[in-house]
């Protein structure tokens, strides 16, 4: 019944784990009350229109008047950066009802220790009058968007389980309630205090609130939603520049009640063309439309990472599955001698049968519960370390999930279910041999033979299966057929190395003698606990060699890769950046990278035959230095001719480009084979793009305003049919020369060289510029320049040279090649660290089970072991016997693991990643990455083991009999 | 040679007195069978010549080693001593055999052998041909019949030449014929060995093989002749209830 439990209670955690991902990253791609438009006026940044902007693409529709009036309007600048409250009234009063005010400024959140950074926030007041009746009042369950106009906020105390109270640091405060977003409330781990004593410093303008928010989906995320009327009490500056802060507070109240600026109307659904020129009309300056379009977002959460979590669930299915069979047989074995007595008493099959299966089913209903206990209390203590792991991941978010605990309850139910319909339909078949006299079985010579030959037809059929997977799904299942055909190859090959090992040790040790000979028997006893632990083994191994093979060639792609001492990341335009090695750099050269979107729409210039029309393959395109550096750094899977050099020069002459391995598969080129690409244009969220939607591409992407939109939008005006000219200044052939390894994206790229990128157009080069230089010696120089050059030029001389040219405001940072190095693999092993969480736990649910299933055989044994003390051997010794007895067993299993495991590597390698992401990396077996699995699963079964055996005590009885 | 001198053992429980200032000399190459009602305490005798429990008082010496003076001694130095005592003075035969199902039948008897560091292999040899068992040296014990594996279990017991042999209810498991057979291998294997033999038996054809045939009746051997064994009055007889309790 413990197994049973422990199966369930590992299937329910690892479920849990799951669930809280998916739900997390789920959580992060919804858009709550914003699904909608916000009208704003056209020189307004709202944060919630970046935060779009960085999150996923918004689609502005900009009114007809939009330019012509932009420059009449340019001296209202301040004055229309915001509606008014009058405008609002306004628009309200001509029938626009559907649109509700909101105000937003930032927040900062410190921990009342002071130990962790403190969290910037967005303070959104919404107008919820109109809300009122609304169907957001009935989307929350816990607290709507309408309650929090509904009286003040009840005193700062927590009310509901989800409330998190963020108080002010001050007496003189106010309460108010809030809504935060589900993934926002997990960032903040002992943000609770909104500290902002100290204003000189802060940008926030003092809000003496204390808040008690709570959680909802409907919120966006880094904000906190409050009523506006909270907004605008406790004397707050008007906006957040610091320039328009009103020291006086007579002042304040008298702007209040005439000028309240709102930085947009959000409308529920998006107004059409006419309604915003209404608008416009109605209040005098142009507005725009933001129109969220978030449909294609796949969430943060790396694909590679997710589908970990789906096998590790259905790896700990699997295990549970074996485990509870075991269980079921453990418990029958026990039961088989009264079985007998009561068949031999007269009693059929049939209802033996049946009563058994109801003990058994009871023995389940009353574990399932007790387990998915157990399992909901370890998935909440891990919680806190998975979210800080997920945190880690970027934008990945792990929050407790809301499960529907009949659904765990229905899914833990089937696995055991299922379980014991499999046994049962086994032991009934059992029962009916219970009294027929077993003939007495001879030793099959041939045994050896039919199992290599078993063996060996099952390894054919792998590998023919191999060949047919042509798919993620069948890569997947491949993955099931090799476990299973592993666990029946194992369950064919344990006891026959068993005995091998029995004719290999020395009779002289008699007590290790019975100890292995014991073994043998002890393996076909144990065979569905043997199983589960293999299972679990063979995928720790095949994962940890998968990880660390991926590990070994991202470091190694990356160590070539990043041929620069430094690298920059700003914000700052590049015609700023080029300057720098003119003027302070001279001895250093920088290269940028340069960026843009593309299509591929066919290969070899072969459209598809197919009536339906070829779907793009979205790339991107990035620059490749041409120099002697960037030769050296560049990484490749494969070169035309298998000559690097012929290549290279075809490459620097623009005779073809080299394209990652994500883009080869996807679209199955090879080398030599020429891309179509076409609708070249700036990236995502790159100025000047918006026009480009009344041309043939299917995308449209945000403004920034911080850059040159009329250069933009001169770049890209010419997209539809002439982009090249403009992104480029000689278009480069779209022959593939090589493929290269491009580890941890999911997308297609090409990388072309930079020389051929455009070079007159400051701005084209501006919105083509990434944000990312290299700096590194001189090209020149540098095959006669030695490793002193560099280290003359250290992160902080640098940092201080650029300073000055950049400007203090501009934003810089600086990394040496070894600290990118670092963080990107400090990153990738955050992200793993998760996977070996799970796994562990999966192998040490299969080793407690194991361990489990021995006690009872140990039990069992009992009447051995005393025998083994009537002929002198000692207590210490039986115990150790026993011990190493067990220990053999797993680490025969661990033996015939690692094979399997190594091929279930090459399979998630070759197959999985193949297939799920579109790259490949070579298979790095590392004896020290197997023996520690290995090590790990045999320490684990050790310690489940000492406990059960510590307490054994053997009791010597001449009278009791040994079943044989 | 087995000595007890004044030897008593009483349930923990209860109090009643199993074995009452009981003593018995069997010499080397000499065998004793002991009879008596169920729940006498016969195999509690056993049991405590073999240093399986700790007697309340008396002594017990196999050639003049003396079991209880172990109890004296700590608990892990009585617990090794008592084992290596065990794995060089006795041979144990089972009513059920006890062979371990993992060996075949050779490794079987040469076990208690290998136990010792004492392994003979002509004896084994020879002792399995005496037995009638040597063609089955290699078989797994699955493929033996009850008579089979009580002479493995006999040779088990003989194997590493111990002193004493103690054999409890040797035959209980096994049909008239073969019992009559491995009884009669029994003893005169043990004659051969010049090794000492206590059985403790039910049946009257294997107690008259032996050199004395004793009676354990209220905590003390009595001599006990087949015929007077047959004629004792059934007042004589140890009831259950009297012991509280069942064979142990």
């Amino acid at each position: 019944m413990v197994a049973i439990v422990l199966a369930n209670a590992g299937l329910v955690t690892v479920l849990l784990i799951n669930e809280g991902a998916t739900q997390g990253e789920l959580l992060q791609s919804k858009q709550g009350i914003f699904t909608g438009s916000i009208i704003t006026p056209v020189e307004s940044k709202t944060q919630i229109e970046q935060d779009k902007g960085t999150q996923g693409s918004v689609k502005h529709k900009h009114s007809s008047h939009e330019h012509s009036a932009q420059e009449q309007v340019s001296h209202e600048y301040f004055k229309r950066e915001r509606f008014t409250k009058e405008d609002y009234a306004t628009l309200r009063r001509h029938g626009f009802i559907q649109l509700i005010a909101i105000s937003e400024r930032s927040i900062t959140l410190f921990c009342s220790d002071n130990e962790e950074t403190p969290i910037t926030l967005n303070l959104l007041g919404v107008d919820t009058q109109p809300l009122l009746g609304s169907a957001f009042r009935a989307e929350d369950k816990f607290f709507s968007l309408t309650s929090l106009s509904l009286g003040n906020g009840n005193k700062g105390s927590k009310t509901a389980s989800n409330a998190r109270v963020l108080r002010a640091n001050s007496p003189d405060t106010f309460y108010a309630n809030g809504l935060i977003h589900p993934v926002t409330n997990a960032k903040l781990t002992c943000h609770d205090t909104l500290n902002e004593s100290d204003k000189e410093s802060t940008s926030s303008p003092y809000w003496p609130a204390t808040l008690n928010t709570y959680v909802s989906s409907l919120v966006q995320q880094d904000t906190i939603v409050s009523s506006i009327d909270d907004f605008y009490r406790g004397g707050i500056s008007l906006t957040n520049n610091e320039d328009d802060k009103i020291s006086d507070p007579n002042d304040i109240v008298k702007q209040q009640k005439s000028f309240v600026p709102l930085t947009g109307l959000v409308s529920l659904s998006p107004l059409s063309e006419q309604s915003l020129g209404k608008i416009e009309r109605l209040l005098g300056f142009p507005v725009k439309q933001s129109i969220s379009d978030r449909g294609n977002d796949t969430g943060s959460l790396p694909d590679s990472f997710r589908l970990n979590l789906w096998a590790m669930s259905a790896l700990m299915g699997v295990v549970s599955l074996f485990i509870v069979l075991n269980a079921l047989n453990l418990m029958y074995r026990t039961r088989l001698p009264n079985v007998i007595r009561l068949r031999q008493l007269g009693i059929s099959k049939r209802v033996l049968g049946g009563a058994l299966f109801v003990e058994l089913l009871i023995y389940c209903v009353i574990s399932i519960p007790i387990g998915m206990f157990i399992g909901f209390q370890a998935a909440s203590t891990l919680s806190p370390v998975i979210s800080g792991t997920f945190t880690s991941l970027f934008n990945a978010v792990f929050i407790n999930p809301d499960v529907n605990l009949l659904f765990v309850f229905g899914f833990a139910l089937v696995t055991t279910f299922t379980s014991l319909v499999v046994f049962s339909l086994a032991s009934i078949a059992k029962l009916s041999n219970a009294l027929t006299v077993h003939p007495v079985r001879k030793e099959k010579a041939m045994l050896a033979r039919v199992v290599g030959f078993v063996s060996l037809a099952a390894v054919v059929l792998l590998f023919i299966a191999e060949a047919f997977v042509t798919s993620t799904a069948s890569a997947l299942t491949f993955v099931a057929l090799l476990l299973l055909t592993s666990c029946v190859l194992v369950l064919l090959w344990l006891p026959i190395i068993a005995k091998l090992l029995t004719t290999f040790v020395p009779r002289q040790w008699p007590v290790f003698h019975y100890v292995i000979a014991n073994m043998h028997l002890l393996s076909s006893k144990t065979r569905l606990a043997v199983c589960a632990f293999f299972i679990a083994l063979t995928a720790n191994i095949g994962m940890n060699t998968m990880t660390d093979s991926f590990r070994s060639a991202t470091e190694q792609w990356l160590e070539q890769r990043l041929y620069a001492p430094f690298y920059l990341y700003t914000d700052v335009p590049l015609s700023n950046v080029e300057s720098l090695t003119t003027n302070s750099l001279s001895p250093l050269a920088v290269t940028p990278l340069l960026k843009a979107d593309g299509e591929v729409l066919s290969l070899n210039g072969i459209e598809e035959t197919e009536e339906v029309t070829p779907k793009p393959t979205y790339i991107s395109i990035s620059s490749y230095p041409v120099h002697q550096k960037g030769k050296e750094g560049l990484v490749l899977d494969s070169v035309i001719n298998n000559n690097l050099s012929t290549a290279w020069r075809a490459f620097t002459e623009g005779k073809g480009v080299f394209i990652n391995q994500q883009l080869a598969f996807a679209l199955k080129a090879e080398l030599g084979d020429m891309l179509n690409v076409a609708n070249i244009r700036f990236r995502k969220g790159i100025s000047g793009s918006s026009s480009s939607s009344s041309s043939s591409s299917s995308a449209t992407y945000p403004t920034n305003s911080a850059t040159d939109n009329t250069a933009g939008a001169n770049a890209s005006n010419s997209s539809s049919s002439s982009s090249n000219t403009s992104i480029f200044s000689t278009r480069p052939e779209w022959k593939v020369l090589g493929i290269y390894p491009d580890y941890g994206n999911l997308n297609g790229q090409i990388l072309a060289p930079l020389p051929l990128f455009n070079k007159q157009s400051v701005a084209v080069r501006n919105n083509l510029f990434s944000g990312v230089l290299a700096i590194y010696p001189k090209p020149d120089g540098y095959q006669g320049r030695t490793a002193s050059s560099e280290v003359t030029f250290t992160k902080e001389t640098l940092e201080q040279q650029l300073k000055p040219h950049l400007g203090d405001e501009a934003d810089i940072t600086l990394y040496s090649r070894q600290a990118l190095l670092n963080i990107s693999m400090d990153t990738f092993d955050h992200t793993f660290v998760l996977t070996d969480g799970l796994n562990i736990t999966t192998l040490l649910v299969a080793g407690i089970a194991f361990a489990v299933s021995l006690t009872v055989l140990t039990i069992g044994s009992s009447a051995q072991l005393s025998v083994l003390r009537a002929l002198g051997v000692s207590q210490f010794k039986v115990k150790l016997s026993l011990f190493m007895q067990y220990l053999l067993l797993c680490f025969v299993s661990a033996l015939l693991a690692i094979p399997f495991g190594i091929y279930l590597a090459y399979v998630f390698i070759n197959l999985v990643n193949r297939y799920a992401f579109n790259w490949v990396y070579p298979l790095s077996i590392e004896v020290n990455v197997i023996l520690s699995s290995v090590g790990v699963s045999l320490l684990i079964v050790s310690l489940v083991l000492l406990l059960p055996l510590g307490k054994l005590k053997p009791k010597i009885d001449l009278r009791q009999e040994v079943q044989l | 040679m087995l000595t007890i001198k004044d030897l008593k053992k009483s349930f923990s429980k209860t109090g009643v007195e199993l074995i009452n200032n009981l003593s018995l000399t069997v010499k080397t190459g000499e065998s004793v069978s002991i009879q008596g009602a169920s729940g006498c305490g016969k195999s509690t005798l056993l049991s405590l010549i073999a240093g399986f429990e700790t007697p309340d008082g008396g002594d017990i010496a196999v050639n003049g080693l003396s079991i209880a003076g172990y109890s004296k001694l700590d608990n892990t130095s009585k617990a090794r001593d008592i084992d290596n005592f065990r794995k060089q003075h006795l041979g144990i035969v089972f009513q059920s055999f006890n062979l371990f199902d993992c060996f075949n039948v050779w490794d079987n008897i040469a076990f208690t052998a290998r136990l010792k560091g004492n392994v003979d292999k002509d004896y084994q040899l020879a002792l399995m041909d005496e037995l009638g068992i040597l063609p089955l040296a290699q078989k797994p014990l699955s493929q033996l019949s009850g008579g089979e594996q009580q002479r493995c279990a006999i040779a088990r017991a003989l194997v590493h030449r111990p002193s004493l042999i103690l054999a409890d209810e040797p035959t209980g498991n096994l049909d008239e014929t073969t019992s009559e057979t491995v009884s009669d291998l029994l003893f005169q294997t043990c004659k051969q060995a010049n090794t000492s033999l206590v059985v403790v038996t039910h049946s009257q054809d294997v107690a008259i093989k032996a050199d004395s045939v004793l009676r354990l009746h209220k905590g003390v051997l009595e001599d006990a002749k087949p015929e007077s064994m047959t004629n004792a009055p059934a007042s004589q007889q140890i009831s259950a209830d009297e012991l509280n309790g069942g064979d142990v």
